[in-house]
């Protein structure tokens, strides 16, 4: 099989299993217990605790851990009015309601000039992705957060797709932000919100795990796993110039991405027939998020862009990804995407 | 061969996967997500619970599985026909539609598009020499509503359980242990899980449909909430009582009046149908089996000429329904089908 959807997950870095896994059959101990079976475990959460905190350069008493990215996000935007951009994952549209969005320019940006417009004085956060998740698309955070910043409002920054992929420096600017590590060879089943200022309100009360905002026993291995990511060096991503050009030679589009890991493209047919096309000959590919069904839905992020929901493709690499398996990515393409034209078009 | 197979999470498909598979063919399954119908009240056709049902069948059988979202088309070919059929007084069949349009169209192309050279449904027909024929089994034929099957598509499709009875088919699926073994028939209109179209149309059209029962001289009987509420030949549900039972003659939406007349008035002569998909169009002299619904017997008798001809019964039938189908058939053969535009009155006979 060749994986190259790393951006809905990626398969454990075995260093990073080598210091989760003993949390979870050696030291199994509830790290929030009194006795010495919590010992190791609160320790390995403290260590965890402050490498995340390092990474974005906030205090280790800022790190929530939760369950999910999504738990943090929501946990984030919990009792406040959001303006949140139309590129958001869908879980900051969950938690963030139905208010208008801050529209992206068809590079997949938000504009300073549209957030200013819209910030009206009822708005306690501003939510914007650092990176999407389907096209790789940077925002100009530091940008956004002037603006956020100058009318005194709090800026959330889902990062959960910079983790493993890119320097965190320009998460600094961020009053919350939002990780994980699955996606970059951590293990699933934590993410973290790091509230350098502004506070939260608890989504889940009566347990005082996490300094009372996060009720519920800490689930270690991948809290420690989280930790152990963000910690290690950015892995090298194999170069994607081949493979856009095998896109465009095949009638395809290659959509402005930012991340060095993604590489988005429209074709002229369903990508959904694609992405089964290649799944049949080992590949693994996506178009963006599924239902529950397991239906690719509509992609809200190139409907934003202008864009036609449904045409997207999404390559992702990870740390273990060669330039083989983009190769038979490549080999791949060129049988299925005549193909698909010929029966589809 | 490579065989995409339409799983829909019943029975009967997943033993059409099952069967293809044994038979050492290269079985893709795919499942088509044609609504959002609240997975709370799934259990009827293509809801969330079936999606899983078809993904464990594919698990259990070792095939790969994909869920197409076919939401857009299906609410463009079957939901707004649907729609459009009740509201023009008339009595749909979006099964037909749905079989026409979303699997024997874009499902097949969907079929090409993965290498397959055949798709594969869990439907009781067979197919010989390319041409369509009644099921072996003729209490589940659903030949009825295979008619608008196009001729070319017909070559690349398979019905691998044209040959078995039901219970045959169940007895396979207990042999390959599928989780879907045992489900019950889907029969209702699967995007409507509590069975009240006319509320849906209404909240869909949004027009007053309320109006009179009238007898066949226009004599108010009582009322209605909904016109679209009625179709031909039912009885229930009209709040009239009079001397002999009556039956909904026919409806008038521009009136919003549901006519009805005594069970004799229902009988008709003959039928105009028009969109007709032929196979092989009978001469007029030809004398053809002809169906106007799924159940009950079918009637015999000619069809005439012209895009929308005049089919004349043998024998006058009853509750000639317009918006449903009719397939008309040389002997277990499908010949061709389309859809009934109006009911030809006995005076002409």
């Amino acid at each position: 099989m060749v994986y190259l959807d790393h951006n809905a997950t990626s398969p454990p870095r075995p260093e990073v299993l080598e210091q989760a896994l003993p949390y979870v059959h050696q030291h199994w101990g509830n790290p929030s217990s009194t006795h010495s079976a919590a010992r190791e475990p609160a320790r390995a959460l403290d260590t965890a605790r402050a490498r995340v905190a390092a990474y974005v350069g906030a205090r280790p008493r800022d790190v929530v851990f939760t369950a999910s990215a999504t738990e943090a996000n929501h946990l984030a935007l919990h009792g406040r009015r959001a303006l949140v951009s139309a590129v958001e994952h869908v879980s900051v549209f969950g938690a963030a309601g139905t208010w208008p969005r801050i529209p992206v320019r068809p590079s997949g940006r938000v504009s300073a000039a549209d957030l200013a417009e819209l910030l009206d004085p009822s708005i306690d956060i501003v939510s914007v992705q650092a990176a999407n998740n389907e096209t790789g698309v940077l925002q100009d955070l530091a940008g956004l957060a002037e603006v956020v910043h100058a009318a005194g409002r709090l800026l959330h920054v889902d990062a959960v797709q910079v983790v493993g992929r890119l320097a965190p420096s320009e998460l600094e600017v961020a009053d919350l932000v939002t990780l994980s590590a699955h996606k970059a060879g951590g293990l699933k089943g934590a993410g973290a919100l790091v509230v350098r200022r502004g506070g939260v309100q608890p989504l889940l009360s009566g347990g005082s795990q996490e300094r009372g905002r996060r009720a519920g026993t800490v689930d270690v291995a991948p809290c420690v796993a989280l930790g152990v990511v963000v910690g290690l060096p950015l892995p090298r991503f194999p170069e994607l110039g081949g493979l856009a050009r095998t896109v465009v030679a095949l009638g395809g589009r290659v959509t402005a991405g930012g991340l060095p890991n993604t590489l988005h493209a429209c074709f002229d047919v369903p990508g959904d027939a694609i992405v089964m096309g290649l799944d049949l000959l080992g590949v693994c590919v996506s178009q963006g998020s599924a239902c529950s069904s397991g239906a690719s839905e509509p992609s809200h992020v190139l409907a934003a862009m202008g864009l036609d929901p449904r045409s997207g493709l999404r390559v992702s690499t990870g740390w273990n990804t060669t330039t083989a398996d983009l190769d038979a990515l490549a080999d791949a393409l060129h049988q299925v995407v005549p193909r698909t034209r010929e029966a589809l078009g | 061969m490579r065989i995409v197979v339409a799983m829909s999470g019943g029975v009967d498909s997943s033993v059409t996967a099952g069967l293809l598979a044994e038979q050492g063919h290269e079985v893709i399954g795919v499942h088509m997500k044609p609504h959002d119908a609240d997975p709370e009240q799934a259990g009827h056709c293509c809801g969330l619970d079936d999606a899983l049902d078809a993904r464990r069948v594919a698990d259990r059988l070792g095939v790969p599985f994909h869920v197409i979202d076919l939401r857009e088309a299906f609410r463009k070919a079957v939901v707004q026909d649907l729609i459009d059929t009740y509201v023009a007084g008339e009595t749909p069949n979006p099964c037909v539609q749905c079989n026409g349009v979303l699997k024997f169209r874009v499902l097949l192309a969907r079929a090409m598009a993965l290498g397959a050279s055949h798709l594969a449904t869990g439907h009781y027909a067979r197919i010989r020499e390319g041409r369509l024929l009644l099921a072996r089994d003729a209490h589940k034929d659903q030949t009825y509503f295979l008619f608008p099957i196009a001729l070319g598509a017909l070559q690349k499709t398979l019905f691998p359980l044209g040959e078995l009875t039901k219970s045959e088919v169940r007895v396979h699926a207990r042999r390959f242990g599928l989780v879907t073994a045992e489900k019950a028939e889907s029969q209702e209109i699967c995007f409507l899980p509590d069975h009240d179209h006319a509320r849906f149309i209404q909240r869909e059209d949004g027009r007053d449909a309320a109006g009179e029962v009238v007898d066949q001289q226009g004599r108010a009987l009582g009322r209605h909430d909904a016109y679209y509420r009625y179709t031909v030949g039912q009885r229930r549900g009209l709040g009239v009582s009079a001397a002999e039972p009556l039956y909904v003659h026919h409806v008038e939406p521009d009136t919003r009046r549901v006519v009805v007349a005594g069970r004799r008035h229902l009988l008709s002569p003959g039928l105009v149908a028009d969109r007709w998909t032929w196979h092989e169009r009978p001469s007029p002299q030809e004398r053809v089996t002809v169906r106007i619904r799924h159940n009950g017997r079918p009637v015999e008798g000619h069809v005439g000429a012209g895009q929308a001809p005049v089919i004349r019964f043998a024998e006058p039938a009853w509750a000639v329904a317009p918006g449903q189908a009719v397939v008309v058939y040389r002997g277990e053969m499908v010949l061709g089908g389309g859809w009934i535009r109006s009911s030809l009155p006995a005076e002409v006979a």
